[in-house]
């Protein structure tokens, strides 16, 4: 009966003892895990904070300023009447004309076979 | 017999294991109890190391939270000697790819240390040569390095720090208690490698350092910057400072010097190109300053615009002392006094006025004290009190000499006109700012006093504006937007004492537009050549940069005219409803 109890706890204590270690192991395991991505994440952040800081450098006037002034042209503020603005959208009325010019190309197209450059003979 | 003596080796052997497990348990017992402290702190040791946990020190915005100064990743190279086989054939290696003299290395590598510093923040290219040459006993260790990428823009401003992130000048320097942070610590767990692995026992983290914005503008920073290089090439001159303010709040936009320098490489240039000269050099002003006995004249009520002075044509004698126009003049309105900028026209209205009157506007307008600024070495300039003036004082006081001003003094002084009458205190810092961009701290513009009355400031606006339509500032001129300004020339003293007759400073105090100023401006040219007057020097400088400036804060003469149409719009409608 004592010796039935005594390794009875002996198992207890040998399966706490191995999931601790497990645990522990585990532990190590996602340190090192967490490890390598801080420093792969670390890159990533060294690399975005060296490319913004080059799109500064690029986009900064005096670099701009530098890069005409060797062209022997001087860079101003533009006025606002010298300023054209371009929107994202074209005009409605443009996209029509377009589409109905397509149209036309495309009957022409069927009809008759379009121009085409041919190589001369050497 | 043979049992008996069985049984005696028995208990011996019993005897001995049972000692031999006493003293066990008895050591055991020791550890546990008595050296469980002293052993504990030991593991630790070996398991757990000390790192000092670097926190980021701040950026600086200017008002568009454009990037001025921010960090960069740089890798610093580490040598532990006792670990290094070839001493002399690492160090020809390493002299070649950093271009540091052999003997230093030597010096270096020879120490019997266990860590020394060999290059800090180095290139990528230098330290993946330094990485390809595979060497026992070198390593790297991940630094910060304050990048600028506007290299020479508003450096004397931003200033710059050391190779450990100090601040050294400028706002670097000023605002150093913010920017650095806080560091932290933590005790990290390390393998049996010597690893450290991000498991920590405890930890302090760092607290980062704050974002600055400024008030400078990058865009009005750089025509500033510009057009200053440019004057000071073409007239050779021996330095020269801009100063753009907003009169009504003294948001400084713009603060340039020449000479100057680019930031990235600051250690690398002579303090002389690293002086802030806009208010760090004192200087005689000349007519500039005329402006300060102008306004005097005005607020006490004993000068009107239309009174006339006699101009002696050109030749005054002031106690032993002869005092020259720099055109002569007989019959002047006070008003053309100070549009011909006459010496002594403004001497005979600084004599009604006396030596006292003067000084306190002078002092009223800021002059002979420090006005502030949130900028490392502020000179506060130099203003004689009455009792200590000669006999010639009168004379040379008024039209700008015997007192020592600033340029951003001088920047002040023309914003008091332009806003009306208040000195206002010159600030840089707009915004402090957390990692997570939330202002912690933030400055308002603020009154020091006021020096004249609204209608005092209104009445000489419209002198100075005929400075330059009619005046000596006549180069200043931009289409469609009337401005105000005033020219000065002084002569610099040589080292006998006396004023030279080869040796300037031009300057220009000016604003725009009239009305509704939005910037005033202080240009100052030390040592031009040829020419040397403030109106053919720095009155241009003044046109090109309002008329940009203006054009970029969207004041065109367009927009001007639209604003009078309706402001009449809205006078015709308010008599209507009357």
């Amino acid at each position: 009966m004592f010796l039935k109890r005594f390794l009875f706890i002996l198992l207890f204590l040998t399966i706490l003892s191995l999931v601790y270690i497990h645990q522990q192991s585990k532990i190590f395991y996602l340190a090192y895990q967490n490890e390598q991505k801080k420093r792969i994440f670390d890159e990533l952040l060294d690399t975005n904070n060296l490319l913004r800081y080059n799109t500064s450098v690029f986009s900064s006037l005096v670099y701009l300023d530098d890069k005409i002034l060797r062209n022997y042209a001087e860079f101003q503020m533009p006025k606002e009447t010298r300023v054209i603005r371009i929107g994202l959208h074209q005009p409605k009325a443009v996209t029509k004309i377009e589409n109905r010019t397509s149209l036309v190309l495309r009957i022409f197209n069927r009809l008759v076979k379009p121009a085409e450059a041919n190589t001369l003979k050497p | 017999m043979y049992l008996k003596y069985n049984s005696r080796r028995l208990e011996g052997v019993f005897f001995f294991f049972f000692l031999f497990f006493l003293f066990l348990i008895v050591r055991i017992f020791y550890i546990q109890f008595f050296r469980f402290s002293f052993l504990k702190e030991l593991a630790k040791k070996q398991h757990n190391v000390y790192v000092e946990l670097q926190p980021r020190r701040g950026n600086i915005y200017d008002c568009h939270l454009r990037p001025q100064v921010i960090n960069l990743t740089r890798q610093s190279l580490y040598a532990i000697p006792n670990q290094i086989k070839d001493k002399e054939s690492l160090i020809s290696k390493l002299s070649n790819i950093l271009n540091l003299d052999q003997d230093y290395l030597r010096d270096r590598l020879y120490r019997d240390k266990s860590f020394v510093w060999i290059a800090r923040k180095l290139s990528h290219s230098k330290v993946r040569e330094i990485l390809s040459l595979n060497e026992e006993g070198l390593g790297f260790v991940k630094e910060s390095l304050r990048a600028y990428p506007n290299h020479h823009l508003a450096s004397h401003l931003l200033g710059f720090t050391d190779i450990d992130n100090i601040g050294l000048e400028g706002i670097e320097l000023f605002y150093n208690d913010y920017l650095k942070g806080r560091s932290g610590f933590g005790l990290f767990l390390r393998d049996a490698r010597g690893k450290i692995l991000d498991l920590w026992e405890k930890v302090v983290l760092p607290q980062d350092g704050f974002d600055l914005v400024l008030t400078i503008d990058e865009v009005i920073q750089y025509i500033a910057e510009r057009e200053l290089d440019k004057v000071f090439k073409v007239f050779k001159a021996k330095s020269a400072s801009i100063v753009i303010l907003n009169p009504f709040t003294g948001e400084i936009l713009a603060m340039a010097n020449r000479p100057t320098f680019d930031l990235n490489y600051a250690k690398d240039s002579s303090s002389s190109l690293r002086k802030n000269r806009a208010i760090t050099d004192i200087f005689e002003p000349g007519s500039s300053f005329k402006i300060v006995t102008a306004a005097a004249a005005l607020e006490t009520g004993i000068i009107k615009e239309d009174q006339n002075f006699f101009c002696e044509n050109g030749s005054y004698q002031v106690a032993n002392h002869i005092l020259h126009d720099h055109q002569p003049h007989g019959w002047l309105t006070f008003k053309e006094v100070i549009e011909q900028s006459s010496n002594i026209g403004t001497t005979k209205v600084a004599q009604i006025l006396g030596p006292k009157v003067i000084y306190h506007y002078i002092k009223a307008f800021g002059f002979g004290s420090p006005l502030g600024i949130d900028l490392p070495g502020e000179a506060k300039g130099m203003v004689k009190s009455p009792p200590l003036w000669s006999k010639t004082s009168i004379g040379a006081v008024p039209i700008g000499h015997e007192v020592g001003v600033t340029a951003l003094q001088l920047a002040s002084a023309i914003s008091v006109v332009a806003n009306g009458g208040l000195l206002m205190k010159p600030f840089i810092l707009k915004e402090v700012r957390d990692k997570y961009q939330v202002t912690i701290k933030q400055n308002f513009p603020f009154i020091v006093r006021r020096v004249i009355s609204q209608n005092t400031a209104l009445r000489l606006k419209e002198i100075l504006a005929g400075v330059v339509e009619n005046g000596t500032g006549k180069l200043a001129r931009i289409e469609g937007i009337r401005v105000a300004g005033k020219t000065g020339t002084a002569q610099k003293i040589g080292q006998d004492g006396r004023y030279v007759h080869d040796r300037f400073v031009a300057s220009f105090i000016g604003f725009a537009p009239l009305d509704n100023p939005r910037i005033a401006i202080c240009i100052v040219v030390d040592e031009p050549k040829p020419y040397y007057f403030g109106g053919v020097v720095c009155a241009p400088v003044f046109k090109k940069v309002a008329s940009e400036v203006l054009n970029y804060l969207g004041v065109s003469p367009q927009t001007l005219e639209d604003n009078l149409e309706n402001t009449q719009d809205l006078a015709s409608l308010k008599n209507e409803i009357d």
